[in-house]
């Protein structure tokens, strides 16, 4: 295991090595110029020429592009374009929310979605699937947005338990914490839930079709064991690879969420590098989701083994 | 073997993911705090570098200036005790008053001034005049310094006083010895606040604390001018990326005050009775329409003439605002209520004629070529919600138009390039300024008129600087007059830049906020925060 591990891993470089040039050669072809958003609305084209100086973007681009691999490679991703602060720390800093709402969204989406899932399966046609089946079309077909702005009407406008923005560390308190995600996980969980939901629905629906469910039941053992140990477990892996999938696209949901309920996390800081053409932060970042994005199917693969031995390495 | 590893997988993750989730503790609340949410996140700390607002604002809460300006539009001084102004009117003698001192504890000097006026002036479109005339600039002891210039002018008065982009703040000699293109790297002022570096989150929050060290002037304030008296103990500066979040909380009492309200959110507003609309004029804007000078067709007086007969400035700014309550049509290029306010020349631009357009473009020859407007659609007040309106004005005008849409940072790029439209060149571009920066023909960067070395748009008129040369050396308030009214004429007539009307800006603030300046600037001092 540790050896495919190690493969796996050492299959990553070329990877990030394609992600690293691909970004660092689009950002500089497409159009926008951080000198001149840095510069101002007032400034001249001298003095922008200056600050692009400055800012060592006058280099030709190999001649950049090999320097900030080198540092990336020394554990330095440069300094910000615009506020000038490392690139890391900025980062850092940003991570804890991404990270919290993520885990959070995941925590929730499989506590709700798995047991849903199962009982929608096994009561397949009856009223609770249809429910389900409904709420589920309406989880995924409502923008996340809509959803947001709904629960900040109940729960902050029109009853006042919950705040309608802003993140709060853990350091300040569990119940500051959870109080200013409550509403933020709510509306991001909400469209993962309902796709988890069906894909469980249906896995389950596939397993209860074979052979040794039907021989399971037929040696006498109750439908929660049948479910729970017989269904769950054969159907575990394709529910893996949509929670997989699940993570690596709140990645790129967490956008609108952060935004919406004004949470500093690396969604926003992602889409204020891009606007401000903030070169060393996008890159990074990017480098930084490509990692995330391999490790989490890496782990992915390694769970398909240990839920079905059967599985070729 | 998987509920042992699904349980170690998940105590792994929450282990990993706690300590990330633990940011640093804030430190001790102040006991009055103000939440303000700015027109734009605060991403860097160098007011002289970049002409952005809301870096201008922070240079408000942590530098001070050696002049204001007053509600009166009278020069004031701030961090002077007074100035005296040499028989042939060629040498200032500034003295600081006392007590001014840095955020680390040491004294402002006259070296730290000069160090300041030279680094702003390399920047500042008014300082570079300024600098053109200055013949030297000398320490006199350290509280006091002089400037001399090869004309009689007070132009000195004028720039340093400037309340908008780029105030002349004064920073420690250090500091200011920074290249003007490189961005300072410390934030120590002698302002009525201290910025709290620990917990800046560039982007995401800027935390003040009011400065116990400082000596505000005994005078009321008025306009930029009089006591700087802080009566709140931190200020807090938030981004908020959602609009309609925002109005949320500050209804919701998470934060105090919004710079900027949007106009169509200002209804939800205005049915709270526990907050307070600020209409703030002198923080308005002028939106404007820059032509390209450079290249064909507005290289040709006649089109550019043409353009300008097409324009309804009303329907510009009905469709930038929205309601008229914010907003008035206006051809003075200095701005409708300034000193220099003139509308001179401005006759063919508040209300379209299309007929007259086409006749000027029959007479110009336009060779029915398309015009490229480039259309920020991500930036409202720039150009977002009215360059549609000013395309059709246009083609109604005989124009064919070429509206390319594109975010604002793409205006920004493009705009630079003085290359034809086949080569990422442009005919249009919009913008708008902050009226604090337009009041005379030498701040307001649009009529100049020297070519290449102009703003984007490059207009040519030797006449235009040459009055605008006169202005910079002219010190008797009539003249000045005389001169602005002739160079909003000329301006007009070369159309070196078109105005579109103005608008007022809208600050939101619960009540529980008292005492909020309505300055051309948004400052925090005199604020005092009630219980809610």
């Amino acid at each position: 295991m540790l050896l495919i591990i190690l493969k796996r891993l050492a299959a990553t470089v070329p990877v990030l090595l394609v992600v690293a040039v691909v970004i660092f050669s689009v950002l500089r072809l497409t159009p926008g110029d951080p000198a001149a958003i840095v510069a101002g609305d007032g400034a001249t084209v001298q003095q922008i020429e200056e600050i692009r100086r400055h800012m060592g973007l006058d280099q030709p681009i190999p001649v950049q592009f090999f320097k900030w691999i080198g540092d990336v490679l020394q554990g330095d991703f440069g300094t910000s374009l615009i506020s000038n602060l490392p690139v890391k720390d900025m980062i850092l800093d940003r991570m804890g929310p991404t990270i919290a709402i993520t885990l959070y969204t995941v925590l929730y989406t499989v506590i709700i979605s798995i047991p849903v899932g199962i009982i929608s399966a096994w009561r397949r046609g009856k009223a609770v699937d249809k429910v389900v089946t409904a709420g589920s079309v309406l989880g995924f077909s409502v923008p996340v947005f809509i959803t947001a702005y709904v629960l900040i009407f109940i729960f902050s406008m029109a009853l006042g338990w919950l705040p309608v923005q802003g993140y709060r560390p853990l350091s300040e308190g569990l119940w500051p914490h959870i109080k200013h995600l409550i509403l933020p996980v709510a509306s991001l969980g909400t469209i993962y839930i309902a796709l988890v939901t069906r894909f469980v629905r249906s896995s389950i629906i596939d397993t209860l079709g074979e052979d040794y469910i039907r021989t399971a039941r037929a040696k006498g053992l109750n439908e929660r064991s049948v479910l729970i140990h017989h269904a769950l477990g054969n159907a575990a892996v394709p529910i893996l690879t949509i929670i997989g999938i699940t993570i690596t696209m709140l990645i790129g949901g967490v956008v609108v969420t952060e935004s919406v309920f004004n949470i500093p996390g690396l969604g926003r800081l992602v889409v204020e590098a891009i606007l401000a053409k903030d070169f060393t932060i996008i890159q990074a970042l990017i480098v930084l989701f490509s990692v995330v994005d391999i490790v989490i199917n890496l782990i992915i693969d390694i769970l398909y083994k240990v839920f079905d031995p059967r599985i070729d390495s | 073997m998987y509920k042992t590893l699904k349980v170690s997988s998940l105590v792994g993750s929450l282990l990993v993911a706690l300590p990330l989730t633990m940011g640093a503790a804030g430190a001790a609340r102040a006991e009055t705090v103000v939440t303000a949410v700015m027109q734009a996140p605060l991403r860097s700390l160098d007011p002289v570098i970049t002409t952005a607002y809301v870096i201008r604002n922070y240079g408000y809460m942590i530098y001070d200036t050696l002049l204001s300006v007053d509600a009166n539009g009278e020069i004031k001084p701030q961090m002077l005790e007074k100035w005296e102004v040499s028989a042939d009117g060629k040498t200032y003698t500034f003295t600081l008053r006392d007590g001014l001192k840095w955020h680390d504890g040491k004294p402002v000097t006259a070296d730290d001034c000069i160090a300041s006026i030279k680094r702003w002036a390399k920047q500042d479109k008014m300082g570079q005049v300024m600098e053109t005339l200055t013949t030297s600039m000398d320490k006199v002891n350290d509280k006091t310094f002089s400037m001399t210039f090869s004309a009689p002018t007070n132009i000195v008065l004028r720039a340093l006083s400037k309340p908008s982009s780029l105030a002349a703040f004064i920073m420690p000699e250090r500091v200011a010895k920074t290249s003007p293109s490189e961005p300072i790297t410390e934030s120590i002022g002698s302002g009525p606040f201290k910025f709290v570096a620990s917990e800046y989150k560039p982007g995401v929050q800027a935390v003040f604390v009011k400065n116990q060290d400082y000596v505000p002037r005994n005078e009321p304030p008025s306009g930029m001018a009089g006591g700087r008296v802080v009566k709140v103990d931190k200020v807090r500066w938030v981004s908020m990326p959602d609009a309609m979040t925002g109005i949320n909380a500050l209804k919701n009492k998470e934060i105090d005050f919004i710079e900027q309200a949007p106009y169509d959110l200002l209804p939800i507003l205005e049915q709270d009775k526990d907050i307070q609309l600020i209409v703030a004029k002198s923080q308005g804007g002028q939106p404007i329409m820059r032509l390209n000078h450079l290249i064909p067709p507005f290289d040709n007086k006649l089109i550019r003439k043409a353009a300008m007969a097409a324009i309804d400035q009303k329907a510009i700014m009905q469709a930038d605002i929205g309601n008229p309550k914010y907003y008035s049509t206006c051809g003075a290029l200095f701005g409708c209520d300034s000193t220099y306010a003139s509308t001179a020349g401005s006759e063919d631009l508040i209300k379209a004629e299309p007929e007259k357009s086409k006749a000027l473009l029959k007479e110009g020859k336009y060779d029915g070529t398309p015009v490229v407007i480039m259309h920020p659609t991500d930036f409202a007040n720039a150009g977002g919600s009215f360059v549609p309106v000013i395309a059709q004005q246009l083609r109604q005008g005989g124009f064919k138009v070429d509206v390319q849409a594109m975010d604002w940072q793409t205006v920004v790029t493009r705009r630079a390039s003085q290359k034809p439209v086949a080569e990422g060149g442009w005919n249009i571009f919009t913008t708008y300024l902050s009226l604090a920066d337009i009041t005379d023909p030498l701040s307001n960067y649009t009529v100049a008129a020297n070519g290449k070395g102009a703003w984007f748009g490059w207009p040519t008129s030797p006449e235009i600087e040459k009055l605008r040369q006169q202005f910079a050396t002219s010190a008797d308030a009539a003249e000045l007059k005389r001169l602005a009214t002739e160079v909003q004429k000329l301006a007009m007539d070369e159309v070196a830049v078109v105005p579109l009307g103005e608008f007022s800006v809208v600050a939101a603030a619960r009540k529980s906020l008292k005492g909020i300046l309505n300055a051309p600037v948004p400052v925090f001092w005199n604020i005092e925060k009630t219980k809610d």
